[in-house]
């Protein structure tokens, strides 16, 4: 069973769920995967990290984040949060819309999983540097 | 300016500058010398006149004193004179009287100026009294012409030599050193530009000697130049030999030159990818930009990481990227990266990067294979629990109907309407069957020849569309041939008793006890036939038992590998009925005393995962048994302890006795000390003997076999 990082993946897609969860677990990491944004904050305890689909049911993944930081925005340590989509406007924009950055080429797994495992470098590159980071304490 | 010019000038301004200060100090001297003659003339000339005025003087006849005066002023030497009387201040008669005499003008004495020398003599009678003072201005004009002259044609003389002499000397200073030298320097020149180079014709001075000198350092720099080129050459050799792409970069990114031939071709598509790293592994608009972004966040903290913390700092390298090679195609290479050596003190690192591509589509396919594989294990394990009975048949059953089709297709080669309704009817079931068994391959493959088949019905006879669906029929019998063979095996392979899942029908099991009850004991042909009958295959018996180690060995902590051989042999009927609890005695005891945990293991260099061999074989009087594990073997000391009187002889004898027991406490599994006295006991009821070998720290062994009792029926 895979004891790495926690990933919380949030799509409205159950099969692009499923693909990511199975890529992903492939490389260690555990993963939770909810097609509900309702509720989902409480899946955020111990994540690591939270991939974030834009075109969610009724909202939109800026206003998915904004929850989902408001309800961790007390927590001692807090996820990085990540857009996941295959529209490159999106993911140019993602920074500014309160993500910490954004996964490109939608449904290419393995694309999915190294840009996944660039995050999490950037994120120990920079609390090694003693940067400012956002991250909370990796595995 | 060059060095010949500034030495000619030089030369020259030497050369002019002492010629003209030899020159004028001696025309100087000459000219002086010529002064003192007219000086020494004036003297005689002024005392002459003096003696021939002294007369008019003592008479004071000034009418002669200046007739004298007249006479003397015919000497074009002359240019003033003056005379004075004793008595008077005045001059008696004067040649110009606008010049201004002076009383030093009386004294007696010569005075020179630049142009002109003054004398003055006293005038006396012949008893030497003073009758005057006469006083001549004699004129140097002629001797200032001829100085003025000399110094001209000296200056001109001095010129002209000088230049001459620089002309000579900046020639010979040309020809002996500033060429030599010029041809050095230029040599030094190509020399420094990588050219080799070497100095002919060269003179027996100093500068020759210099030439040789360069030569010679030429030449060690030539072999030490060939002697460098061989060496890169030979680590260019190993590098292009690496099945890697090797390149070195500095804290910035910058590639070097150090480059393995897989590197060139990965750089082959644009020079421009090849001038830095980060664009090499992360083109601008191909790679994510967060990979890029990671890449250039690692590369800084490596460029001011410190060679002893750069292991640490590896970890948050990236491990893979996707790379363009020359030919446009994806490549996935594994990345490696390496802190190189440093002449310079800047941080330089290695990579190495490895196309991987093949290697993870197999590692993919294999996966795929693999989980394919199961997915049909699974499906018929489900089959083997529903009825593997009516599996075998449809096998058979499609295995005769497609020999038949073949023969059809054989006699029948146009493909008349009547072999096309048959065939057609027979796939279409086969495919039905097919998909009820999750036959998934040999559904598709019915599928296909059904749709041939449909389109043939129409066509006319003897058509080329008969004629193709007829070869493709052909075919497909024989791909559905081996489709069902695939699945046989995968059949044979998910069912406990092996081959003989094949051979078997159903028979009540009940009924099959009674018949051996009845009849077992008998020595004739019914017997005989009734035992077999009731004999079950040795996989069979096992079946249940790889769950239950797996659930043991979690409950124990250790992990365990189960593997059975002779899972077809079948097992005489009085054994059969035991083996299922001596069998799963002995796992018990294998994996609660003999597998050690994973730790364990791993500090004795074992695999973590212990291993347990179960293999059952024929032999006379029956079957024999043997159960090994790669555990720890017994623990002879303990047994010894154990009994009573602590011996310790025919320990491991003594572990099959009742209440004996190493481990201190009782457990699910083991602790007991009822297991192994009872093992023996339910073998010794079937007339099986039981035994035990064991290698301390290697594994112990149970072997069960035919007791003599056994082997006198089967031999008497």
């Amino acid at each position: 069973m895979a004891d790495g990082p926690l990933i919380v993946v949030i799509d409205d897609s159950e099969v692009i769920l499923d693909r990511i969860k199975l890529r992903l677990e492939a490389d260690g990491y555990r993963v939770i995967t909810t097609a509900q944004t309702v509720g989902a904050a409480r899946l955020l305890r111990g994540a690591s990290l939270v991939i974030l689909d834009w075109h969610m049911p009724g909202m939109n993944g800026g206003d998915v984040l904004e929850s989902l930081r408001a309800a961790v925005q007390n927590s001692q340590t807090r996820p990085l949060f990540y857009l996941y989509t295959s529209d490159p406007s999106v993911a140019a924009g993602a920074k500014s819309t309160g993500f910490d950055g954004s996964f490109v080429n939608k449904g290419d797994d393995d694309s999915l999983a190294q840009q996944v495992a660039a995050a999490m470098r950037i994120a120990k590159l920079k609390a090694r540097a003693g940067g400012p980071s956002s991250s909370n304490s990796r595995n | 300016m060059s060095v010949a010019s500034r030495l000619a000038v030089v030369i020259f301004a030497l050369v002019a500058g002492v010629s003209l200060v030899v020159a004028f100090e001696l025309t100087e001297r000459e000219r002086q010398h010529n002064v003192e003659s007219k000086e020494r003339a004036g003297r005689m000339l002024t005392e002459l006149f003096a003696a021939s005025v002294a007369p008019a003087l003592d008479f004071a006849d000034s009418d002669a004193v200046t007739s004298s005066l007249g006479m003397l002023a015919r000497n074009r030497e002359v240019v003033d004179a003056a005379v004075w009387s004793a008595a008077g201040d005045a001059p008696l008669a004067s040649l110009r009287p606008a010049t201004r005499l002076t009383a030093s003008d009386r004294k007696p004495g010569a005075r020179r100026a630049l142009d002109h020398i003054d004398i003055s003599v006293p005038a006396r009678d012949p008893n030497g009294k003073t009758l005057g003072t006469v006083w001549v201005r004699v004129s140097l004009a002629s001797e200032n012409a001829a100085f003025a002259s000399a110094r001209t044609r000296i200056f001109w003389l001095a010129f002209v030599l000088s230049g001459v002499i620089a002309a000579l000397l900046v020639a010979l200073v040309r020809r002996t050193i500033i060429s030599p030298l010029a041809k050095l320097e230029r040599a030094a020149r190509r020399l420094a530009r990588g050219e080799l180079v070497e100095l002919v014709d060269l003179r027996r001075d100093e500068i020759g000697t210099l030439g040789h000198t360069f030569n010679h350092m030429g030449r060690v720099l030539r072999e030490r130049e060939e002697r460098i080129v061989a060496v890169n050459l030979r680590l260019q050799g190993l590098l292009d030999h690496m099945r890697q792409a090797i390149v070195v970069f500095d804290g910035e990114g910058r590639l070097g030159s150090e480059r393995s031939r897989a590197a060139r071709e990965l750089c082959g598509h644009g020079a421009s990818a090849c001038k830095n790293v980060i664009d090499l592994l992360y083109p601008s608009g191909r790679a994510s930009e967060i990979e890029r972004e990671a890449f250039t966040v690692w590369l800084a903290e490596a460029a001011k990481t410190p060679p002893s913390d750069f292991e640490e700092l590896l970890e948050l390298a990236p491990r893979e990227a996707n790379l363009t090679s020359e030919h446009g195609d994806a490549r996935l290479f594994e990345l490696e990266f390496r802190a190189a050596a440093s002449d310079d003190g800047e941080p330089r690192i290695m990579l190495l990067a490895t196309d991987v591509t093949s290697q993870r589509k197999l590692e993919r396919s294999a996966e795929a294979r693999e989980r394919e594989h199961q997915k049909q294990l699974t499906a018929m394990r489900r089959l083997l629990a529903g009825g593997g009975q009516v599996f075998v048949r449809f096998l058979a059953s499609a295995r005769l109907r497609l020999r038949e089709t073949a023969r059809e297709l054989e006699r029948d080669r146009a493909l008349g309407p009547e072999v096309v309704e048959s065939v057609f009817r027979f796939v279409h079931t086969l495919r039905a069957e097919a998909r009820s068994f999750d036959l998934g391959s040999v559904e598709t493959l019915a599928l296909g020849l059904e749709l041939e088949l449909a389109g043939a019905r129409h066509a006319p006879a003897a058509s080329p569309l008969r004629a193709a669906a007829r070869a493709k029929l052909v075919s497909g019998c024989g791909e559905l041939e081996r489709e069902l063979q695939v699945a046989e095996a995968l059949f044979v392979e998910s069912s406990p008793i092996g081959r003989r899942v094949l051979e078997q029908v159903t028979v009540s099991r009940e009924d099959v006890s009674e018949l051996y009850r009845r009849f077992g004991g008998r020595k004739d042909e019914l017997g005989r036939l009734v035992s077999r009958l009731a004999a079950r295959p040795f996989g069979e018996l096992l079946s249940a038992l790889p769950d239950s180690v797996q659930r043991w060995a979690t409950k124990e902590g250790k992990r365990v590998e189960l593997s059975v051989e002779g899972r077809e042999t079948l097992v005489p009927a009085e054994l059969s009925e035991r083996l299922g609890g001596v069998l799963a005695h002995l796992l018990r005891n294998a994996v609660a005393h003999g597998i050690e945990p994973p730790a364990e293991r791993r500090e004795k260099g074992k695999l973590e995962t212990g291993r347990i061999d179960i293999g059952c074989r024929e032999v006379p009087g029956g079957v024999a048994i043997s159960l090994a594990d790669d555990g720890q073997g017994f623990d002879e000391d303990a047994l010894g302890r154990a009994t009573a009187d602590g011996s310790r002889q025919n320990a491991l004898e003594i572990a099959f006795l009742a209440g004996v027991s190493t481990r201190t406490q009782r457990d699910e599994l083991a602790g007991s000390g009822v297991g192994l006295g009872a093992v023996r006991e339910e073998l010794q009821k079937a007339g099986y003997l039981v035994r035990m070998d064991s290698a301390r720290g290697k594994g112990a062994t149970a072997r069960i076999e035919p007791g003599e009792a056994r082997l006198g029926v089967t031999h008497g």
